[in-house]
């Protein structure tokens, strides 16, 4: 305890240095106000005030990032499941997987562009591969290093069929599984920014893009630390939930 | 003489690999009576953990016949036989309550009675008051009673060990040992043993199969008449003659 109280003392100390080192930056005019507005000026009024304007790109990339996550883990984890029923189709198909992970994929996004238009369908379907691999390794790992001696033990005691998948295999890969999720929000995320900023599709991509082009720069810095912030607790949430559900493991 | 309910005639297992076929076990022709502890002992690799196999259903037979209770073996019997591993292969997310449960699960016993059968061997093998503890949360030696507890809530006639305390400490080993000759006083089981301890064979067994290298087969059989329980110092003529059968060559 006094040495994870010690830990977050010195965090915290190196939050204010960032902040501090940030707010001189603009105090001592080190940067001009064109390209960085102070932390101070984010928490103004007038910051606070312009920013029910830009809910309604939160509103479109939440909601566009909510299904590309949807396709991305039903895909990911069912495909999984079905990869690694057989060691000959994970043979076969181990490499496309492989392949298609190493892939940067905004390499693609002409693609995407050709495929599915300028509009929403092109974010949402580029959010979903941004993702869908990290989902889908994660669980094709999990299920093939399940402890092959639980399984024979299980066997012995009658477990059989679907009794093997719901009480053996299933709670196995859980943590697996989560942790493969938990790494898709970001990318998914990213993937949904990467492409609303590309296409300049009404969204927050875009939003940064136009406050930045703009030199609106106290909401642009407003709208990044929003998003900032929100991801990193969001990300804490489900590394709370992820030690949570593989508590056993250590 | 006394029923028969294990009867192993001219079983062979051979293993084939790209290159050779190896034969782990020889024609090996033996039985064991209701009630009997019999115990196989030989060197590492003779294949007494494959003979075991075969019994337990895990393995078939390359060639020869396994009868339990009459009936061939095809496949693991779960209501006839409950096999204990010298890893205790206990679901690390279960509790040790719950652990002790699964193999009623997989019989579809309701839960109340699954509860109340788990208690009562949770108390027979000493683990009162850790059914609520996790196998992460256990010692070695508690994690092999835990697994234990679980092989005799099948109810089975028959049990088989294979090096179930293999993994323990020398003297931990021995007062298992003294502990489950106590558990079998009262639950009257059929005991086939497979360990490489010639101590633990000597002060267990009613009577001992000597296996050879590899292909194993049956290098000679003893009989051990001696009253219960057993201290080291009663059986050194025992583990003697049993040393020198596993140490001359045949």
């Amino acid at each position: 305890m006094d040495t994870r109280l010690k830990s977050a003392t010195v965090q915290a100390v190196i939050i204010l240095l960032f902040l501090l080192v940030w707010q001189l930056l603009r105090s001592w005019n080190i940067v001009n106000h064109l390209f960085l507005a102070a932390p101070s000026e984010l928490l103004t009024r007038s910051a606070f005030a312009a920013f029910p304007g830009y809910l309604h790109y939160f509103g479109t990339t939440v909601n566009e990032i909510l299904i590309a996550y949807a396709i991305a883990a039903v895909i990911g984890i069912l495909g999984g499941f079905l990869l690694s029923r057989s060691n000959y189709v994970y043979k076969v198909l181990e490499p496309f997987i492989v392949w298609g992970y190493a892939i940067p994929k905004i390499a693609l996004f002409p693609v995407f562009l050709k495929l599915f238009g300028l509009g929403s369908t092109t974010v949402i379907v580029y959010g979903a591969i941004t993702g869908l691999f990290v989902i889908l390794i994660n669980t094709v790992t999990g299920v093939r290093e399940v402890d092959s001696h639980l399984l024979t033990v299980s066997t012995s005691l009658g477990i059989k069929g679907t009794k093997r998948y719901t009480k053996v295999i299933f709670p196995s890969v859980v943590p697996a599984i989560f942790s493969g999720l938990r790494q898709a929000v970001i990318q998914v995320v990213l993937g949904v920014l990467v492409a609303e900023l590309v296409l300049n599709t009404i969204g927050v991509g875009d939003l940064i893009d136009t406050l930045s082009y703009s030199f609106n720069v106290v909401d642009l810095y407003f709208v990044v630390a929003t998003v900032a912030l929100v991801m990193i607790f969001v990300n804490l949430a489900l590394l709370n939930v992820e030690s949570r559900l593989s508590f056993w493991r250590r | 003489m006394s029923e028969v309910l294990i009867e192993v005639s001219n079983v062979s297992k051979k293993y084939s690999t790209r290159n050779e076929t190896i034969e782990a076990v020889s024609s090996m022709t033996f039985d064991i009576k209701r009630g009997e502890f019999l115990t196989i002992i030989g060197p590492s690799g003779c294949g007494k953990s494959t003979m075991l196999a075969m019994i337990a259903g895990l393995l078939l037979p390359s060639s020869g016949s396994i009868k339990v209770e009459g009936k061939e073996v095809e496949g693991p019997m779960p209501e006839r036989i409950a096999v204990a591993f010298q890893e205790p292969g206990l679901l690390p997310w279960r509790n040790v309550q719950k652990n002790i449960e699964l193999g009623l699960e997989a019989r579809n016993v309701p839960k109340v009675q699954r509860g109340q059968i788990a208690k009562k061997y949770i108390e027979l093998v000493g683990l009162l008051g850790f059914g609520d503890k996790y196998p992460h949360q256990l010692s070695g030696g508690m994690k092999q009673r835990a697994a234990i507890a679980r092989c005799l809530s099948m109810d089975t006639n028959i049990l088989l060990l294979d090096e179930p305390f293999g993994a323990l400490d020398e003297q931990t080993r021995l007062l298992m040992g003294e502990e489950l000759l106590k558990i079998l006083a009262v639950t009257s089981k059929t005991v086939l043993l497979v360990t490489h301890s010639l101590q633990e064979a000597a002060n267990l067994s009613d009577r001992v199969i000597v296996m050879t290298k590899r292909p194993g087969r049956i290098r000679e059989e003893i009989r051990i008449d001696l009253p219960h329980p057993r201290k080291p110092t009663d059986t050194v003529e025992y583990v003697n003659k049993l040393w020198d059968l596993i140490r001359e060559p045949v």
